[in-house]
């Protein structure tokens, strides 16, 4: 053999491990292309939604009377929809339009993976309990917001 | 590779992706790919669920960037989201066990790719890794992760005690060193 045995830390020998693992057991290149279309996916089905306003914000400062003082009010905008919603001091009730209306239900999508669906009125208007946990909203085809924890 | 300041690196990169940039993503993709790799590789999963796991979740990754609040902890969340995507596969699989947890898997030698290996103490060292059992291999394989995972990462991915890992990674690291195919390298199997 060419390697005369030597004496190695226990860190020098982690990170001869880590580098023939990396040799090892490569990542396709097929995979990480795959992850680089991520983002063109996303775009493709709804356009992210970016939040214009929220309430509980340092900054935003809204003059609120005391039967307010626990709705946080946010806003989400593209370039299809204008979001706003309501989340009430309860955690769960959450109040919201969507402007213009769309006819269309909305998907709520809870943090393990549950899809419900929220019927609008004329108005675009909702109203809905949602899970706990994060939530997102979605119109499909039209825009997705961001998470939403509370 | 390392900026100055990578906080700010990781921050600047998360606000210019979030604008759309794709190089910025692709960018980030690069930095997280070999975090959620590790994570996936230990996992009994086939070899296309395993492509599968690792492209939704950066898919997801992509879909939650707005709401990383501390882009620092990137590495830490997109290792905890490969994780939940492994399992999602696997409970689609495993009809019957809705919350089952994907199990580990022992890569064997002949799993791994030894030909573009070509110093033969490290083909010798892949050869004892093989022999180590599933959940040994998963820990020093979530170790090696660049940029590296904190032991409480490690632990909750892997549900370890914190306090395990070390003591476990030194004992790992001792039954290469004794094995018989690393023992002949190193001067006399002492640390």
């Amino acid at each position: 053999m060419n390697n005369k045995p030597r004496s190695m830390t226990d860190d020098e020998l982690a990170s001869m491990l880590a580098s023939v693992l990396d040799a090892a057991e490569p990542i396709p290149a097929a995979v990480i292309d795959a992850a680089y279309a991520a983002v063109e996916m996303d775009m493709l089905t709804e356009e992210l939604a970016v939040l214009a306003f929220d309430s509980s914000v340092a900054g935003a400062l809204v003059e609120m009377r005391s039967t307010e003082a626990e709705v946080r009010l946010l806003s989400f905008v593209n370039d299809h929809l204008t979001v706003d919603l309501e989340l009430h001091g309860d955690g769960r009730t959450i109040v919201g339009q969507v402007s213009p209306p769309t006819g269309q239900p909305l998907q709520v999508e809870g943090e393990d993976g549950s899809v419900t669906e929220v019927a609008t009125d004329d108005f675009g208007r909702f109203r809905m309990t949602a899970p706990s946990g994060a939530i997102r909203l979605r119109a499909i085809g039209l825009l997705i917001t961001p998470w939403i924890s509370r | 590779m390392d900026p100055a300041s990578p906080t700010c690196e990781w921050q600047a990169l998360v606000e210019r992706a979030l604008t759309g940039d794709q190089s910025a993503w692709r960018e980030l993709v690069d930095r997280l790919k070999g975090v959620a790799w590790k994570v996936l590789y230990g996992y009994d999963l086939s070899t296309e669920d395993r492509n599968d796991a690792f492209a939704s979740t950066f898919f997801r990754v992509y879909e939650r960037l707005q709401s990383i609040r501390d882009p620092q902890k990137l590495p830490g969340w997109v290792a905890t989201i490969a994780r939940n995507e492994a399992n999602t596969i696997y409970r689609k699989r495993a009809k019957f066990v809705p919350m089952a947890e994907v199990p580990l898997r022992s890569v064997a030698a002949a799993d791994h790719s030894e030909r573009l290996i070509d110093d033969e103490m490290h083909a010798a060292m892949l050869r004892a890794f093989a022999n180590l059992p599933a959940d040994m291999q998963a820990l020093m394989r979530l170790l090696s992760a660049d940029p590296p995972l904190g032991y409480d990462e490690v632990g909750r991915i892997l549900n370890l005690p914190h306090g395990s890992i070390g003591p476990t990674r030194q004992r790992c690291l001792q039954r290469l060193r004794s094995s018989p195919e690393l023992a002949p390298y190193l001067d006399g199997g002492r640390d």
